[in-house]
């Protein structure tokens, strides 16, 4: 008579029964579920052990030593450190990700509509949207008032308690000072997480615009300026008079679009679009899906982790992704320092200072006003194609690779060793600016560009 | 019960009864309402009279095994 071996096998039943539902596509939060209710299991363990002590007490046979042997607080012991990480880590991440709670499986969804909110504001009046959860679209117009609407959605068990949630969480207008206050309230509402509102917001054109919230995109057209501060959060700007200002711990796309002013960015994102900026524009942060920069009259600056570039314009087009670098028709000083990035440039002007550690490395300049470049690399190779016009001075060394000169007779080649690698020197056009290259390993080529016209990509 | 049991009952229900406090703390705990930083010293407590109820049943026990 031993039931030493039920705690063990009946865990394992429900982890994988838990897991199993859950890859067959029932979106049970098993973490959740697991984070929350992992106490349960000591007490029905306690529970197991202490039925088996009395019943053996009772029917008249020996008592086992110890209720709880001594290998099973080590497995107690496991467990609450495994149950404690699994709850902190989903409280974590339920504050910073979406997460599918309890609600979603067992709850109902209950829609409501918010009645429209009015206020006069003036021409240029300051607005503060606070929806901490759901989406935002604001839309400028000629009118000097802020109309506001929205629908608010929420997942409870109970139609009672979410009516109440949604009078509790009402979309109103409020006026401080000289500040107007569009929020939804929804941390009024009895349990947070589980009430979303998308609001739709009509301003005055002369509006500036800050948002704020958890999560819950932002889509902003015509107004004067825009300032956003939000967890987790998609925007898209467009035809904004001012400048732009995101600061999201999260966002999986950004797009702006006819900004006037400067463009700030500060985020962990994924895609970042952008065209027609005005001025200035600054990412910050980490980026890993596929930005486009597209005719950005403004210095240029971008700066993660593993990647620094500037420009002093963008009239062309910059397509950044994870390991490439591309680009036409850009302004320098261009200055780059990466990691890890194939970098493929054409038709600039404006010196060039670059340094990539894993990547090969090709320009095409395509004018013959050259400006000063230094570039290094560690294991890339170089290639470089100079209008047959262009005057400059070349120094380009490869600590272990070779060099191939196509362009021709100003330029001396020593010949390469494996060891010694390899040097390429010369004056091309009776001088100009100097030109520096330099490759640990990488092999490096110097071409006379076949077309004068520009390449496109 | 009876008197020829080399473990007294206290003492073999000792883990399993800490094991359900400890469980009970902690999901007081998770659920919200009292923080385990705070309610520990209940496993003091529990702990301090099962060792209480051992001693008074289990010396009458022991006494009546060794008369």
């Amino acid at each position: 008579m031993r039931n030493r071996s039920l705690v063990g096998p009946m865990i394992l039943v429900l982890v994988g029964a838990a897991i199993l539902a859950n890859n067959l596509g029932y979106q049970i939060a098993i973490w959740r579920l697991l984070g929350d209710y992992w106490p349960f299991i000591l007490i029905a363990w306690g529970g197991l052990r202490l039925i088996e002590v009395l019943f053996l007490a009772m029917r008249g046979q020996p008592l086992p030593r110890a209720g709880v042997s001594g290998g099973e607080w080590v497995l107690i012991v496991f467990l609450c450190v495994f149950g404690s990480a699994v709850f902190h880590g989903t409280r974590w991440a339920a504050s910073s990700i979406p997460f599918r709670g309890f609600n979603d499986i067992l709850g109902q969804t209950y829609d409501y509509q918010s009645p429209e909110q009015k206020m006069a504001v003036g021409k240029t009046p300051r607005i503060i949207i606070e929806n901490l959860r759901g989406n935002t679209r604001i839309t400028g117009g000629d009118g000097e008032e802020i109309v506001a609407k929205g629908r608010t959605t929420i997942r409870g068990f109970q139609k009672d308690e979410a009516d109440r949630d949604n009078t509790n969480a009402k979309l109103e207008i409020v006026r401080q000072g000289d500040l107007f206050l569009v929020r939804t309230n929804q941390d009024r509402a009895s349990n947070v997480s589980q009430v979303t509102s998308d609001i739709e917001i009509t301003v005055p054109r002369g509006a500036t615009i800050e948002g704020r919230g958890r999560r819950g995109d932002f889509d902003i057209t015509q107004v004067t300026a825009v300032n956003i501060d939000s967890d987790n959060a998609g925007v898209r700007v467009n035809e904004i008079k001012g400048s732009v200002r995101l600061d999201l711990r999260r966002s999986d796309v950004i797009r702006a679009t006819a900004v006037t002013g400067s463009l700030d960015v500060n985020t962990n994102g994924g895609d970042v679009e952008l065209e027609g900026i005005g001025g200035s524009v600054t990412l910050l942060g980490g980026y890993n899906g596929e930005l486009h920069f597209r005719k950005i009259a403004g210095r240029f600056r971008y700066q993660s982790q593993t990647t620094e570039l500037t420009f002093a314009a963008i009239p062309g087009q910059v397509h950044m992704s994870r390991g490439n670098l591309n680009g036409d028709n850009f302004t320098g000083p261009l200055v780059l320092r990466t990691a890890s990035k194939d970098v493929d440039l054409s038709d600039f002007t404006g010196s060039v200072q670059m340094s990539v550690e894993r990547g090969n490395v090709e320009l095409r300049p395509n004018t013959a006003q050259v400006s000063p470049m230094d570039i290094k690399t560690t294991s890339g190779d170089i290639k470089l194609s100079f209008a047959p016009t262009a005057k400059f001075n070349l120094e380009a060394t490869s600590d272990r690779g070779a060099v191939e000169n196509d362009y021709g007779s100003p330029i001396d080649t020593s010949s390469w060793d494996r060891k010694k690698g390899g040097t390429m020197k010369g004056t091309v056009g009776g001088g100009g600016p100097i030109v520096m290259l330099n490759s640990e390993r990488g092999t490096i080529t110097i071409r006379k560009a076949v077309e004068v016209t520009p390449t496109k990509l | 019960m009876t008197t020829n049991n080399p473990t007294p009952l206290p003492q073999a229900i000792f883990g399993p009864i800490m094991l359900i406090t400890l469980g009970t703390l902690l999901a007081l705990d998770h659920a919200g309402l009292y923080g385990f930083s705070r309610t520990w010293p209940a496993l003091l407590i529990v702990g301090g009279i099962l060792k209480l109820f051992a001693r008074m049943i289990g010396g009458t026990f022991n006494e009546g095994g060794q008369s």
